[in-house]
């Protein structure tokens, strides 16, 4: 996946030739690095051991070298007895005694803290023993001093200092010879790393610059080519083009007039609809009109049913009242049946009375006629109601047939005035129509204008279309000529 | 032009090398231009050639050392009287001409650096903290017993003198000398409170397996008497009357025992056959003096006193009247403590000879005994103590006295206190019969340098010598002959 080249060609121009520096920066502080921890570093601690090391080698010369003051202070004051001497003998023995103090914390090896204990021993007996003598001196026992002094016990006690002396240094020596070689074979190490990094640098410096220039190169033809072949491409394009726009120049003349009669046929179109909208309204006039004749024809219609209806109302009423004159009558029958019943029994009484009822008798007979003939008046009567009741359910049949009959004309004229209002929805229907269609005959002929001019705009544009691309062509051919440089380049 | 003088070191002032007194008249006399202090030196030099002293080598050296050289007729003069014409080969040496001139300037530097910082002491106390790092241990238990000797160990608690040094001290309270005896041997603790005698005693081995202990420095000097029951103050004029007495003394080995056998035997009393000796506690003594069961005490301080203030005894002598600046008390640890706390041992001992010079100041005498009066410590009545520290006291006699050194504090090892006190370890038959070195012995036990280095860089001038003559009631002990002085002792009291 990340191959050089691939990557180079990810990336641009300038970041691969900053990509190539980066390797060397990394790698000479990656050197830097190394060479100070691996190298500098440790020859630093060494030579500071070295340093260490001298340092406690002169530490205990000094301290060897005071007691060897002190000694001959000591000397000088028991030869002499100057009292000035006695002062530098305290000098040297104080000096004597930091210095001890001082070695004393920097040693810690024991060995050489066990030698170094003896040489502080060493000098601390010889300060007792002189101090002794010089006691004694000063106590006016200068021979006592003497003899101890001939008696060598001094010398005993020093005998073997320059002895420890010598131990400690060698001891010293040997761990500073060690120190010495450790740091030259640190320096040879320094020394080779500094070369063999600077070669393996250069060697990365190489391959990662011939990678980079060979991919930069590369890339280069391959974009060179590309470009050379999209130019020819462009050329054919661009001649393709030309002679396209001539097309399209007479196709847009054309075009215009083409639109031009079109647009004639629109305004023509658009006259003929505003006029058939107006005759769409006078019918919408007229139909509403018969809408309103139903609708009065279907008022009358209703004051004709109530109007029946009552008529059979009253004929119902006046069949109740001849079924009560019925029984009426037929009362009155049977009373004078009763009544002439009476008139006989009456006559036979008078007949009976004699003479007395002949008056009776006579009345009797009246009676009798009366009420034959009030029977003969019921029975008329009875003939009477019985037409009457004819009349009358001829009477309500003919009105239930008026009543069907109006029923059947109120249906109809309903009907007649859906129909008309149905008629008149069609006719505004109609009217609205013709009213968009008048709308739009006039976008139409507003449309076409506007795209006649367009297309006069599109003709003045192909025309230009066609001086540019000779234009292009020429272009073209330049940049031929810049790619046939920049191959000889490359 | 003032010589500095040379056995001074640390000037208390500014650390420089020189004596703290000197600071000022130094430094009123040096040219005004530091610059002509080190011109000097600007020149390369090569010490020490062999057979030709270089002129140039006694410029190298610091000023007050080019002043010695001076006096002493030049550099030349110096190096053959003190080693001879041609003398000097053995032991010249050729260093790096580098080191040497770097070290003496340093030297030159610590001087101007010293004399223009005078008086700044935050120098002393950053070197002081330095010097805690090295401390192998900080915290410490010291043995004392509750006498007034003890003084110097005791208020380095309260006065800060330990914590100054970086250490924290436990101070344990011993019943009596025998227990602070086994504790040395055991090794119980750190350091120890002890009488003078008793490092000696336990080095030689006398009445146990010998146990190195060291004197490192001596707290109190005088500080202690003989105190006799009231009941014989009429018949009691010297020495010679105590024959016949039951006298109560702290330890065997203790300057008590030895400076009242010294006195007896001044009377002709011989202390093992003419008297009976018997060993107290000190706080002990007093109580037994009351009773009847003693007739006289040698006792510490301040329990002298309060037998004069409760009347129940007299002050028959001081110990400073038999021998005035005897040394009493010290401070002690045991060798193999030393070898495995060097640092440690050295800032205690400087911690305590700090204490002990700072209550060797009259002035401070009593600050000393209100430290360490109190219960927790010595739980004596301070009016005694006083009574001692400042010397102005009543003798039980009804006289007043004054004796400002009554008690005395000096941290200085005196190497011919250990002969004396070897002499009458011998006397008395302590040390068997034989030839015994007291010079050797004392070498052993007493740390007479290192006191000595210590109390100087306190600032202090301490004694260049180790011996000096030491003057009793009856005789004078001389220090580089301590057998002779031993047999004319018993050539001329037959004991």
């Amino acid at each position: 996946m990340y191959h050089p080249e691939a990557l180079l060609k990810r990336l641009k121009l300038r970041n691969s030739i900053l990509l190539g520096y980066f390797i060397l920066i990394i790698f000479s502080g990656l050197t830097a690095c190394i060479v100070y921890f691996q190298g500098v570093r440790q020859v630093e601690r060494q030579s500071q051991q070295v340093d260490l090391l001298n340092t406690h080698i002169n530490e205990v010369k000094n301290l060897a070298f005071s007691i060897a003051a002190m000694e001959k202070a000591a000397r000088g004051y028991l030869i002499g007895q100057k009292m000035d001497e006695l002062a530098t003998y305290e000098i040297w023995d104080s000096q004597f005694y930091q210095q001890s103090e001082t070695i004393r914390a920097l040693i810690e090896d024991p060995q050489q803290r066990a030698t170094l204990n003896e040489i502080i021993d060493v000098g601390d007996r010889v300060n007792e023993l002189y101090r002794r003598l010089i006691s004694y001196v000063q106590l006016d026992r200068a021979g006592k001093s003497a003899m101890i002094w001939q008696e060598g016990e001094v010398q005993s006690i020093t005998d073997n200092l320059s002895d420890l002396v010598a131990t400690f240094e060698a001891y010293e020596q040997a761990q500073l010879e060690q120190e010495k070689t450790e740091q030259a074979a640190a320096l040879q190490l320094l020394t080779l790393l500094v070369f063999g990094i600077a070669i393996f640098s250069g060697a990365i410096a190489l391959i990662t610059g011939s990678v980079i220039a060979h991919g930069i190169s590369h890339h280069l033809t391959q974009e060179t080519r590309a470009i050379a072949q999209s130019s020819a491409e462009i050329t054919t394009t661009s001649e393709a083009q030309e002679r396209n726009s001539t097309q399209q120049a007479a196709a847009v003349s054309e075009a215009t007039i083409t639109l031009d009669e079109l647009n004639a046929s629109f305004r023509h179109a658009e006259a003929q609809a505003a006029h058939s909208a107006k005759d769409a309204s006078q019918a919408l006039e007229l139909s509403q009109q018969g809408a309103a004749a139903v609708q009065r024809t279907l008022d009358r219609m209703a004051l004709l049913q109530a109007t029946v209806t009552a008529i059979q109302s009253q004929s119902e009423r006046l069949r109740s009242k001849s079924v009560e004159i019925a029984s009426i009558t037929q009362v009155v029958g049977e009373l004078a049946a009763q009544t002439n019943l009476l008139a006989l029994n009456a006559a036979v009484e008078a007949v009976h009375a004699g003479e007395q009822g002949k008056g009776f008798a006579i009345v009797a007979r009246e009676i009798r006629r009366l009420a034959d003939q009030s029977q003969a008046s019921a029975l008329q009567i009875n003939q009477l109601i019985g037409e009457i009741r004819q009349a009358i359910a001829a009477t309500a049949q003919a009105s239930t047939v008026g009543t069907e009959t109006v029923n059947e004309g109120v249906a109809i004229s309903q009907e007649m005035a859906q129909a008309f209002g149905g008629v008149a929805t069609a006719v505004q229907n109609v009217v609205t129509n013709n009213q968009q269609l008048s709308l739009n005959a006039k976008q139409q002929v507003t449309a076409m204008g506007q795209m006649v001019t367009a297309m006069n705009d599109i003709n003045q544009a192909a025309q230009s279309n066609a001086a540019g691309v000779s234009q292009v062509r020429g272009g073209v051919e330049q940049l031929n000529t810049a790619l046939e440089n920049l191959t000889a380049l490359v | 032009m003032t010589t500095l003088s040379p056995a001074a070191q640390f000037c208390r002032e500014c650390g420089a090398t020189h004596f703290t007194r000197d600071h000022a008249q130094l430094w009123a006399e040096l040219s005004p231009r530091p610059a002509d202090w080190v011109a000097h030196h600007l020149s390369p030099i090569s010490p020490f050639t062999k057979g030709q002293p270089s002129p140039e080598i006694s410029l190298s050296l610091p000023p007050d050392l080019q002043n010695l050289i001076q006096q002493m007729g030049g550099l030349e003069a110096v190096l053959t009287a003190t080693f001879g014409t041609g003398g000097g080969g053995d032991s010249t040496r050729r260093d790096r001409p580098n080191r040497r001139k770097f070290l003496q300037r340093m030297l030159v530097g610590a001087l101007l650096m010293g004399t223009a910082n005078c008086g700044r002491r935050e120098d002393a106390e950053l070197e002081t903290s330095a010097k805690f790092e090295h401390l192998e241990k900080t915290h410490l238990k010291i043995a004392y017993l509750p006498i007034a000797c003890a003084t110097p160990i005791i208020m380095a608690e309260p006065l800060g003198f330990y914590q100054k040094y970086g250490l924290t001290v436990e101070l344990v309270k011993m019943k009596g000398w025998p227990q602070v005896w086994d504790a040395a041997i055991a090794g119980e603790l750190d350091a120890y409170h002890m009488l003078c005698p008793m490092p000696l005693a336990l080095s030689l081995g006398l009445q146990s397996t010998a146990t190195p202990i060291k004197l490192a420095s001596i707290e109190n000097i005088n500080g202690s008497a003989i105190t006799i029951a009231l009941r014989h103050r009429d018949r009691l004029q010297q020495a010679a009357d105590l024959r016949g007495f039951r006298i109560g003394i702290p330890h065997p080995y203790s300057m008590h025992n030895l400076l009242l056998r010294y006195h007896l035997a001044s009377g002709g009393i011989h202390p093992d056959r003419d008297a009976e000796l018997m060993v107290l506690p000190p706080s002990e003594m007093l109580s037994n003096l009351q009773a009847g069961k003693i007739d006289a005490m040698v006792a510490p301080e301040p329990f002298n006193q309060m037998a004069v203030e409760q009347g129940v005894g007299f002050i028959h002598r001081l110990t400073r009247q038999i021998w005035p600046g005897h040394p009493c008390c010290a401070f002690a640890a045991s060798q193999a403590w030393i070898h495995e706390h060097p640092n440690t041992f050295r800032a205690v001992n400087q911690a305590i000879i700090d204490s002990t010079n700072y209550a060797s100041q009259s002035r401070n005498r009593r600050a000393a005994a209100q430290a360490v009066a109190s219960a927790n410590y010595l739980n004596v009545p301070l009016g005694a103590l006083e009574s001692v520290f400042t010397g102005e006291f009543d003798d039980g006699l009804g006289h007043r006295q004054t004796i400002p050194d009554r008690i005395d504090f000096d941290p200085y090892p005196w190497k011919s206190f250990s002969y004396w006190i070897t002499t009458q370890f011998q006397r008395w038959g302590f040390l068997p019969p034989g030839n015994w070195q007291h010079e050797a012995i004392a070498d052993d036990v007493f740390m007479t340098g290192l006191a000595r280095q210590l109390s100087k860089e306190l600032g202090q001038n301490p004694p260049s010598l180790i011996l000096r003559y030491e003057d009793l009631a009856d005789d004078r002990f001389d220090p580089s002959e301590p057998e002779q002085y031993l047999q004319t002792q018993i050539d001329r009291l037959k004991f």
